[in-house]
């Protein structure tokens, strides 16, 4: 097969209809489920992991600085490695 | 009473808590969502549970609907986000969700009726990725104009272009390597 047949295969399968499709019943009975449902067990679960997430990033990018100073603070100035740590830390704001 | 002027009627009313009103959405429009959704499957059961899909997100999203277009209109784009988030979940479960045929298969019947067409083109389709696989249903299957396509999925015309361009070359490519198999 190539494009064309496929081409048109497609402008065949365009006029393929799905028959009847009757869906009112099993929507409703779905909406009507959906407002039975309990909204506010689930966002105090949400809320709490979101605020959990915030402070472990929070976290880590204190402890990345931490480590980054206190490297700094190990090595003395006349070590050439902690010169260039040095010049790492520094671009830090 | 025209057409608009009851869609816009049954919305006040669903968006009041009146369930029949939105009933008469459903009823008025269920035809159009599974036509539409049936070129991205052929699998019965996947079908109506999609279009429930689509009208239960249009239920929880009407409140945003400002009736600058008419309601079957944007009806059509929650339609084409409903069908994409179906392809990307085919894809990643393409066995389970898909009976894909052979490409062999493909060349069984040189006549083939458009349902069997439609489930040989899905077939091939569900080859390619999601990205490509909507811009070619809805290029193809329902032959739709770069525009409307643009329209449906948000997307820019040119990103249409683009994407439908690509898309082409890769079936043409997938066509071709299938081709090679068979002989």
């Amino acid at each position: 097969m190539n494009l064309q047949d496929f081409e048109k295969l497609a402008a065949l399968a365009q006029q393929a209809s799905p028959g009847r499709v009757d869906v009112e019943y099993a929507v409703l009975r779905r909406l009507a489920a959906q407002r039975a449902q309990p909204a506010t067990a689930v966002e105090p679960a949400r809320l709490w992991s979101s605020i959990f997430a915030w402070l472990a990033g929070a976290a880590a990018v204190a402890a990345s600085f931490g480590a980054a100073l206190a490297l700094q603070a190990w090595f003395s100035l006349s070590n050439p490695l902690a010169a260039l740590l040095n010049s790492f830390v520094v671009m830090i704001p | 009473m025209s057409g608009q002027h009851r869609d816009a009627t049954d919305i006040a009313a669903s968006l009041q808590g009146d369930g029949a009103a939105f009933a008469h959405l459903i009823r008025r429009y269920q035809g159009q969502v599974a036509g539409d959704l049936s070129r991205f499957t052929h699998d019965r059961l996947r079908l109506e549970e999609l279009t429930q899909d689509v009208f239960v997100e249009a239920y929880n999203s009407l409140r945003t609907y400002r009736g600058e277009a008419p309601f079957g209109h944007w009806l059509r784009k929650i339609t084409v986000r409903v069908g994409y988030r179906f392809l990307k979940e085919a894809g990643k479960n393409r066995a389970r969700d898909e009976a894909v045929p052979e490409p062999a298969s493909t060349e069984a019947d040189p006549e083939p009726g458009p349902a069997e067409a439609a489930a040989r083109v899905q077939g091939l389709l569900a080859k390619l990725a999601p990205r490509d696989r909507l811009v070619l249903t809805l290029m193809y299957m329902q032959g739709l104009s770069v525009a409307e396509i643009a329209d449906r999925t948000g997307w820019s015309r040119i990103m249409v272009k683009v994407q439908a361009f690509r898309a082409r070359q890769r079936l043409k490519r997938l066509l071709e390597k299938s081709r090679r198999i068979e002989t």
